[in-house]
């Protein structure tokens, strides 16, 4: 994993990556030898950012990176194959599966099982490659990248489309359907900006795909941000499913950038996080369902604890008619963990006969976490039809108290209960995540 | 064959019939199992007493019953002896000579004590296998899931359920028929030295009696001591009582056989009344 010479100008490097000028964005391209129209794209993030007012949760925690930080981070990973290998291993990706893409840089792992599957993706049509080489090899990469992440959508993906490296794209032709889920791991290795890796799927009529990505620390870190992006296009009949999992050690600030288009009819996308250790999480998924009849869920299961403060903001939008969806957020807060959430579901106007569900439950441990919830329904369409629930729960005594009577300690009985809150989304989960679902919880509640 | 101990003093005695003798036949008891001296319970809360001083001794593997009308406070006493947080205890609560009253609920469990609730709480997510596979497992050294389950499938069967019901969520919309026989399989599955069955047969139509009873005589023949709780005398058709004892306001005011029971089927709690009252109740 050699450097890319990306070396930049000595002079100017110890500033914060807020205050970049349009030069260093035009040589950062420049040096990754990128085509013109990506160039572009990330002149109109910069410049999007210059003209909106500067957000608090968004620039105070980049404030904190300086561009020599950024750059000898993509630079030199800290980070060894068998580091890397390591740190999949612990978010239960099997060695035999491990395909590790790594601030762009495909790290080889000389397997037959990887390799394998390569071959056949490939032989199948599948493209599945790193952003950095598809956005130079694969013109239709200029059809869909930054459309659903629009530079100009909000601050947040705006720096993200300015500095993103990295990440894979994923491209499945008509009617190709994976029968295993195709699994990728982002590692922050190296304090600062950590990760600003781009993801791109695009599903052709009647594919589907199960993307499971997992993002993770090998050490603990002193401070990072992790500002990953995930676009993707999802046409008539095609299903897709991502599924993220994150679990970060040290000093890390989650604030990644992710939307689905759904652009077919009777088509579907589902976008999972699993949320577990980082010490800020600022997400805000967005699916907008575009296809008659399509369906779409945005979900998220969370175990909160420590001092950890976790924002999320999901967005549905129904924009054809008889197109449905649901929102659903089934969280844990424990210690002095802080979670906000803002879900929230539109009908367009025209979204006839469209269907909204949201659902929150969040289940309190101990007397000092705290929950605010404020799901909301917007609809434009007299004739859509939209709902929500929401539940605020502790495990009472008697609860506690009956399972001791089984021979359960009050940490078993917590962890037991835990498990089955969140099992009904996790057991519509690839086994694998599920295992690794219950081990995380196990580590978190019971210690081991 | 002849086994001459030695007595060196109670302690020494226990803990090597606990160990030699009891290994050999599981029916060899060598200490009283549940004794209860002098047992007062009030409500933590308010500081109201409900239990007034019961004394007792449970000695054999068999069925003891107690008797009384609502608010006796048998179901108190009973979660008491489980360590519940709403009661405050006074007295000796011994289990296999150990007195347990300084241990949390789950460790008297796992001592092998426990009650049938007469709520069963709601697990909502896991299964009625997830459940009984840790509980077989704990209580019983079963090592491989497959066997767990084989044998808590048996267990419901015990109790007219299908094996169906393993996938359903642990008490999660279920009837109150099958909440007191769910209930009553997990007992049977942690196999215990002492189980308190409170009120398996209330609300528990005549046709399911029957198989509550086959439960409770599963039970005894597992060498358990059963301690069950009620207020009608119907599912006492169906089995043989070692002894009865009648509660009343707190107090137990008789202990015999099988004529308590007929004689309460006959005139009620009134002559009960009376005795707790020469007993000092209001």
């Amino acid at each position: 994993m050699a450097g890319r010479g990306l070396s930049v100008k000595e002079a100017g490097m110890d500033k914060p990556l807020t205050d970049l000028s349009r030069d260093d964005i035009v040589e950062f391209s420049r040096k990754r030898g990128e085509p013109e129209w990506v160039m572009r794209r990330r002149l109109e993030a910069y410049e999007y950012l210059k003209s909106s007012p500067r957000e608090p949760l968004i620039d105070g925690l980049l404030e904190k990176v300086t561009y020599r930080v950024f750059i000898e981070g993509l630079e030199n990973p800290i980070l060894s194959v068998s580091e890397a290998v390591e740190a999949a291993r612990r978010l239960g990706v099997r060695p035999e599966e491990i395909e590790i893409i790594y601030s762009g840089f495909s790290v080889d792992i000389d397997n037959v099982m990887v390799k394998t599957t390569l071959k056949y993706l490939k032989s199948r049509g599948v493209v599945f490659t790193s952003m950095d080489d598809a956005v130079k090899r694969y013109p239709l990469v200029k059809d869909y990248a930054f459309r659903g992440l629009n530079p100009t959508l909000n601050r947040k993906t705006a720096y993200h489309v300015m500095l993103w490296s990295g990440g894979p794209f994923i491209y499945l032709p008509r009617g190709v359907r994976l029968p295993q889920p195709l699994q990728g791991v982002f590692i922050i290795g190296r304090e600062g900006l950590g990760q600003t890796e781009h993801t791109l799927i695009v599903l052709e009529n009647g594919a589907e795909l199960h993307w499971i990505e997992g993002c993770t620390t090998p050490i603990a870190l002193r401070y990072a941000v992790h500002l990953g992006g995930l676009e993707a296009f999802v046409m008539s009949g095609a299903k897709l499913y991502v599924t993220s999992i994150n679990n970060w050690l040290g000093e890390v600030h989650h604030m990644p950038v992710k939307r689905v288009i759904v652009r077919g009819k009777q088509a579907y996308a589902e976008l999972t996080s699993v949320a577990f250790r980082s010490t800020t999480s600022n997400t805000a998924p967005r699916i907008d369902v575009y296809g008659e009849g399509s369906k779409a869920t945005i979900q998220n299961i969370g175990l909160y604890q420590g001092e950890q403060r976790v924002r999320g903001s999901p967005l549905l939008t129904l924009h054809a008619p008889r197109a449905s969806g649901q929102v659903l957020n089934r969280t844990v807060v424990k210690d002095e963990a802080f979670e906000e959430f803002y879900g929230r579901i539109r009908a367009v106007k025209g979204a006839v006969g469209a269907v909204g569900y949201m659902s929150c439950n969040t289940l309190m441990l101990g007397e000092r976490a705290r929950s605010i919830t404020v799901p909301a329904v917007e609809s434009e369409e007299k004739n859509a039809e939209l709902s929500h629930e929401a539940s605020v729960g502790r495990i009472s005594y008697n609860k506690l108290y009956y399972m001791a009577l089984m021979g359960f300690s009050e940490e078993e009985a917590t962890w037991m209960v835990v498990n089955g809150f969140f099992n009904p989304v996790v057991h519509k989960l690839p086994l694998d995540v599920q295992v690794e679902v219950r081990k995380i919880v196990e580590l978190a509640l019971l210690g081991h | 064959m002849i086994l001459v101990l030695i007595v060196v003093d109670e302690e020494v005695f226990i803990n090597m019939c606990l160990h030699y003798l009891a290994s050999l036949a599981p029916q060899v008891r060598c200490v009283d199992l549940l004794e209860l001296y002098d047992v007062k319970v009030s409500v933590k809360e308010t500081g109201r007493r409900i239990v007034h001083g019961v004394t007792a001794r449970l000695t054999k593997p068999g069925i003891y019953i107690v008797m009384g009308p609502n608010g006796a406070g048998k179901s108190s006493l009973a979660n008491a002896v489980m360590g519940h947080e709403a009661y405050r205890v006074e007295g000796r609560i011994l289990l296999d000579g150990q007195d347990i009253t300084g241990l949390s609920t789950a460790e008297r469990a796992l001592r092998g004590l426990t009650l049938a609730s007469q709520n069963p709480e709601e697990i909502e997510g896991v299964r009625v296998s997830e459940v009984f596979a840790r509980i077989i497992k704990r209580f019983r050294g079963v090592e491989s899931t497959a066997e767990a389950l084989g044998l808590a499938r048996e267990l419901l069967e015990t109790l007219g359920l299908p094996a169906s019901m393993l996938n359903r969520e642990y008490m999660v919309g279920m009837s109150g028929g099958e909440r007191k026989k769910l209930e009553l399989a997990r007992v049977l599955a942690q196999k215990p030295k002492v189980a308190l069955l409170d009120e398996p047969d209330s609300g528990v139509d005549v046709e399911s009696l029957r198989l509550v009873a086959n439960a409770v005589g599963r039970l005894v023949d597992e060498g358990s001591i059963v301690v069950l709780i009620t207020h009608q005398p119907r599912l006492l058709h169906y089995l043989e009582p070692s002894e009865v004892y009648v509660m009343y306001n707190g107090r137990v005011v008789a202990v015999g056989g099988y004529e308590l029971v007929e004689r309460i089927e006959n005139e009620g709690y009134g002559w009960a009344a009376q005795l707790a009252r020469s007993a000092g109740a209001p």
